[in-house]
C-alpha cells in the first residue's frame, strides 16, 4: 500500500483550505478521507498530483467549498459565522485603535490614552473571548475545546491586567496573579495534554516550556504586597 | 444500476444512523465503503453529502465522536449517543413504513394499468 509523506499530507490540507473549507473539523475529515482513497489507489509509478486532482474532483459539483456550505446549512451553525464576523470586526477595530493611538503617542498629541484604552478593551473583552468560543466550538473533544478557551481567558486577563496597572486601579495585583495562574494551571496543562498524541509532540513540549517560562518570569516581576 | 441522488437524498441520516447502530464506531471513509459494499455500488454515498450529514447528526447530539491521530492526520470516529440509538430505531421503522406504503401505492397503480 502507498504511504503518503508528511509533505503530501500538508499539501492536501493546504489545498482543502484554499478550496474554501474553513471549518477545522471538516478540513480534517476531508483530509483523512482523501488520504484513505489515495493510499488505496496510488501506485509508486503514479503522478501524485494527477491522482490527487482526480480524486478530489469527485467530491463536488462546482467547487469544494460547497461541502462546507451544505454542512452549515444542515447544522444550522449560522451563529458561529456571525460570531466570527464580530470577532474579525473587533480585531480590526482594535488594531486600528492601537495604530492611531501609537501615532498620537509618537507625536505627543492628546487622546492617546483613549485610543489605547479602546484597543485593549476591544481586544480583551470582545476579540479574544469570541475567538476562544468560536475556536472551541470547532473542536469535537473536550480537552481540545479547553485549549482555545484557556488561551483566550489567559490573553484577556493579561490585557486587563495591563489596563488595571496603567490606570492604577485597585486589585491589579490580583489580576496579575489570576493571569499567571490561568497560564500555569489552565493553559499549559490543557495545551500539553491535548497535544500529547499529535505527531509534532516536540513542538508542543517546547511551546509549553516557553509558556511556563513566560508565566513564571511574569510571576517574579509581580510585587506581592 | 446506480440510484439517482434525488431518490436517496432524504435517506442519508437513516443510512448513517443504521450503519452506526450495526457497527460500534466508524469513520467517514469506512462508511462510504460499507454502503457501496452492502448495496453492490447501487447507492453511492458521496463525501459531499456524508460529512454535512455527520456534522448535522453531531450538532443534534445523535452521534458522539472520538479522534485518533495517525501521524499528521486526525481520524474522527463516530458512534451513536443514547439518543442516537433511539433515533436510529425510529428512523429505520419510519423508513420501512414509507417503503411498504410506497409499495402499496405502486401495486395499486400497477393493478389499475
Amino acid at each position: 500500500m502507498y504511504r503518503l509523506t508528511d509533505e503530501q499530507i500538508d499539501y492536501i490540507l493546504d489545498d482543502i483550505r484554499r478550496g474554501g473549507i474553513g471549518l477545522e473539523d471538516l478540513q480534517y475529515n476531508l483530509l483523512d478521507h482523501i488520504c484513505c482513497i489515495l493510499e488505496r489507489d496510488l501506485k509508486e509509478t503514479d503522478d501524485f498530483e494527477v491522482v490527487y486532482r482526480r480524486t478530489v474532483r469527485q467530491f463536488y459539483d462546482r467547487e469544494l467549498g460547497e461541502i462546507e456550505q451544505q454542512t452549515i446549512h444542515l447544522s444550522n451553525i449560522k451563529n458561529h459565522y456571525t460570531m466570527k464576523k464580530i470577532m474579525l470586526a473587533s480585531g480590526i477595530l482594535s488594531a486600528a485603535a492601537f495604530i492611531v493611538g501609537s501615532i498620537f503617542k509618537i507625536f505627543q498629541m492628546p487622546g492617546t490614552i483613549v485610543f489605547m484604552f479602546a484597543a485593549m478593551m476591544l481586544m480583551g473583552l470582545v476579540f479574544l473571548p469570541l475567538m476562544g468560543i468560536t475556536r472551541a466550538s470547532e473542536k469535537s473533544i473536550i480537552p481540545e475545546k479547553l485549549v482555545p478557551l484557556a488561551a483566550a481567558l489567559t490573553g484577556s486577563l493579561f490585557i486587563l491586567s495591563n489596563v488595571f496597572a496603567l490606570e492604577q486601579w485597585p486589585g491589579r495585583m490580583g489580576m496579575w496573579l489570576l493571569t499567571v495562574g490561568s497560564a500555569l494551571f489552565l493553559l499549559a496543562p490543557s495545551y500539553l495534554y491535548s497535544g500529547w498524541q499529535r505527531a509534532d509532540r516536540q513542538t508542543i513540549v517546547l511551546n509549553t516550556i516557553i509558556l511556563v517560562g513566560f508565566a513564571s518570569s511574569l510571576f517574579f516581576m509581580i510585587r506581592i504586597h | 444500476m446506480i440510484f439517482p441522488p434525488e431518490l436517496i437524498k432524504g435517506t442519508f441520516k437513516t443510512i448513517v444512523l443504521k450503519l452506526l447502530a450495526d457497527n460500534k464506531k466508524m469513520y467517514g471513509y469506512e462508511m462510504t465503503q460499507r454502503v457501496r459494499e452492502l448495496t453492490s455500488n447501487r447507492i453511492q454515498m458521496t463525501e459531499g453529502t456524508l460529512y454535512p450529514t455527520l456534522h448535522a447528526l453531531e450538532s443534534e447530539g445523535l452521534v458522539t465522536t472520538e479522534t485518533e491521530y495517525i501521524g499528521k492526520r486526525v481520524r474522527k470516529y463516530y458512534s451513536l449517543s443514547p439518543s442516537g440509538k433511539a433515533k436510529s430505531k425510529e428512523k429505520v421503522k419510519e423508513f420501512a413504513e414509507f417503503v411498504s406504503t410506497m409499495q402499496l401505492l405502486l401495486d395499486t397503480n400497477l393493478k389499475a394499468i
